[in-house]
């Protein structure tokens, strides 16, 4: 895992993480996110809504790796800004396709959900799919800050 | 976590949080231990900080297992988090949720 972060005192602050394609191994990075977020005075709301979104984003991008991308690391860059927050998660897969509105399953399905929950958390949902790689890139709008 | 038995109702505690990493096996190990004279199911998510879509997707196949006895699953004391997704996906309308 490598960590590159800016200074919090500045208006962008960015943290550059690595992840194994192991699904035990997203709750940890995500935390590490978090408490990234938290340094950088994000409200408990932006935390908690980019905390789940990366996590269902990075879930996707594992449960979905198959042949060599599981041998791939996923990359997470994380960008906060004074008026927004941006997640970009890079994977290997052979990539998805982004619905302008994911709708929720039947209630009796047990997936299914991690796109609606991403799209339904964050302000934007970007998806790019390339030869390097596939990039999903989420941004949250945060509340301003009372001088 | 724990498991005990109360009537028909099979309760879970020391729920710490239903996510990808851990969900099928929460699911597994609540199957496992629910004898056949039991069909209700009662989930503690008193300590649970963090739910994903995995965890949901845990908790509509328990739903599944107790309604398949002519049971029912409730959650009890979701925190405000958990609440929030129960009710961003509407999961909030199929489970029964009791707070007290």
């Amino acid at each position: 895992m490598t960590m590159v972060e800016g200074p919090a005192a500045t208006s962008t602050a960015a943290l550059e993480l690595e992840l194994a394609c192991d699904i035990k191994e997203v709750r940890g990075t995500a935390d590490k996110i978090k408490a990234f977020l938290i340094a950088q005075g994000c409200n408990s709301a932006e935390v908690a809504d980019c905390d789940l979104a990366l996590v269902e984003a990075c879930n996707n991008a594992i449960e979905h790796g198959s042949g060599a991308a599981q041998n791939e690391l996923v990359h997470i860059v994380t960008i906060c800004r004074r008026d927004e927050i941006e997640l970009r998660i890079t994977d290997h897969t052979t990539g998805f396709i982004l619905p302008d509105s994911a709708k929720l399953p039947r209630p009796e399905s047990e997936t299914g959900r991690g796109l609606y929950l991403i799209q339904t958390l964050m302000s934007s949902v970007d998806y790019t799919r390339g030869p390097k790689g596939n990039t999903l890139t989420l941004v949250k709008k945060r509340a301003p800050v009372l001088a | 976590m724990k498991i005990n038995v109360q009537g028909d109702t099979l309760r879970v505690s020391g729920v710490k949080e239903l996510s990808a990493a851990n969900s099928s096996a929460f699911r597994d190990w609540v199957r496992g231990n629910i004898g056949a004279e039991l069909k209700n199911i009662e989930i503690d998510l008193s300590e649970a900080g963090f739910i994903d879509s995995s965890g949901l997707g845990a908790l509509v196949s328990l739903h599944r297992t107790a309604s398949g006895r002519k049971g029912n699953l409730k959650l009890i004391n979701p925190l405000p988090p958990v609440q929030q997704i129960l009710e961003l996906t509407r999961m909030h309308r199929i489970f029964e949720i009791m707070k007290a």
